[in-house]
C-alpha cells in the first residue's frame, strides 16, 4: 500500500534515464552563469528602465503616440508658416526705442541711488540726471537708431 | 497532510550563482515530480519530455527572476504549467479556459489522494484523474505530487487562491464522484 503521489511516481520511474540524459543536454545547452545578486539586479533594472517603458508604455499605445507626435508637427509647422517673414530677419536693434533707452537709463541711474549709502547718496544727489556727457550719449544712440532703422 | 521532506536544503543560491552541479542537484530533485505533473496533463510521453527540457532550460535562463529561493518549487511547476498552456494552445485545444466556480467550502474530508491505496485504485484514481478537465486536474496534481499549499498552487498556476481552493473543491468532488459511480 502507497500513497497516490508514491503510486504515480513509480509508474513514471522508466523514463529517469532519459531525463538524467535530458539534465546533461540542458546544462550543455543552456549556458549557465551566474545572476547578479539583487543589487546590481536593482540597478540593471534602473538601465533598462527606457527599454521597459518602451516596451509597456509606447508600444502598446504605438499608433495613439504616433497620432500624438503627428499633431505636435502640424502645430508647430503652422507656427513656422504664420509668422512674418520680416519679424523674422529684423535685428532685435530695431526694437529698442530712443525712449525706451532713456527709461532704461533712468532706471539705472534710480537702481543705483537706491543701492548707495546715505552718506553717498548726498553727494551724488546732483548727478541724478545724466551729465552732459551722458546726454551726448545718449542722443548719439539715438541717431544711430534712427539711421539704421 | 505532511509536506513532501526535503533531507536537506536544497542549493537554489548556488544555482542562481552559476554552479553547475547545484543545477544538477535540483534537477534530479525535480525531474520526476516534474514529468510525472506534465505526462499527466499533456498525456503524451515525447511532448512530456520536450516540456520537461524546456522547463529545465528556461529554470536555467531565469532563475534571476526568481525573487524567494524558498518558493523554487512552485515557480519551476509554474514555468512547466505555462509550457502545458502552450502545448495545448498549440494544438488548438482550448480545453484551459474553465467557466466560472461557486466558491468553495472548506473541506478537508479524506478522499483517495490522501489514502494509502492499492495498486488497483491508484490506477482508477489515474483514470478518473484524466477525465477530469485540465485547470482542475493541474491543481490536483500538484497538491498531489509535490503537496502543494493553495498559495504555491495559485502561485504556479498564476490564478487567485480563492480560484485553486474553488478548483481543488469541485476537483476532489468529482474525483469522489467518479469513484463512487465506479464502485461495484
Amino acid at each position: 500500500m502507497k500513497t497516490f503521489r508514491e503510486w504515480i511516481l513509480d509508474e513514471h520511474r522508466v523514463v529517469e534515464p532519459r531525463l538524467n540524459r535530458l539534465q546533461d543536454e540542458v546544462l550543455s545547452a543552456t549556458p549557465v552563469v551566474g545572476t547578479p545578486l539583487r543589487g546590481v539586479r536593482e540597478q540593471t533594472a534602473l538601465l533598462s528602465f527606457p527599454a521597459k517603458a518602451w516596451r509597456e508604455l509606447i508600444w502598446p499605445s504605438r499608433h495613439t503616440w504616433a497620432a500624438l507626435a503627428a499633431v505636435w508637427v502640424v502645430i508647430a509647422v503652422a507656427n513656422v508658416a504664420s509668422r512674418n517673414p520680416a519679424e523674422l530677419t529684423r535685428p532685435a536693434m530695431a526694437t529698442v526705442t530712443p525712449d525706451a533707452l532713456s527709461i532704461w537709463q533712468l532706471q539705472q541711474h534710480m537702481l543705483a541711488d537706491l543701492s548707495l549709502p546715505p552718506q553717498a547718496k548726498a553727494q551724488s544727489s546732483e548727478s541724478k540726471l545724466p551729465s552732459p556727457g551722458k546726454r551726448g550719449a545718449m542722443d548719439w544712440l539715438a541717431r544711430e537708431h534712427e539711421a539704421w532703422t | 497532510m505532511p509536506r513532501v521532506a526535503e533531507p536537506q536544503p536544497l542549493p537554489v543560491a548556488q544555482a542562481r550563482g552559476g554552479d553547475p552541479a547545484a543545477w544538477r542537484v535540483l534537477f534530479t530533485r525535480y525531474q520526476l515530480p516534474l514529468y510525472a505533473f506534465i505526462f499527466e496533463m499533456v498525456r503524451n510521453e515525447q511532448a512530456s519530455m520536450d516540456i520537461v527540457q524546456e522547463t529545465f532550460a528556461g529554470a536555467v535562463r531565469y532563475i534571476g527572476g526568481l525573487r524567494d529561493d524558498a518558493k523554487f518549487a512552485s515557480w519551476l511547476f509554474g514555468i512547466a504549467h505555462q509550457k502545458c498552456l502552450l502545448h495545448f494552445r498549440k494544438q488548438h485545444r482550448d480545453v484551459w479556459s474553465d467557466e466560472e466556480l461557486a466558491d468553495a467550502p472548506d473541506d478537508d474530508a479524506e478522499w483517495p489522494g490522501d489514502a494509502l491505496l492499492r495498486r488497483e485504485q491508484a490506477e482508477e484514481v489515474r483514470r478518473r484523474l484524466e477525465q477530469l478537465p485540465p485547470p482542475q486536474r493541474a491543481v490536483l496534481l500538484l497538491h498531489f505530487i509535490e503537496d502543494f499549499s493553495l498559495e504555491e498552487i495559485a502561485a504556479a498556476t498564476g490564478v487567485p487562491v480563492g480560484t485553486v481552493k474553488s478548483r481543488l473543491h469541485y476537483a476532489k468532488r468529482a474525483l469522489r464522484q467518479l469513484m463512487e459511480d465506479n464502485a461495484p
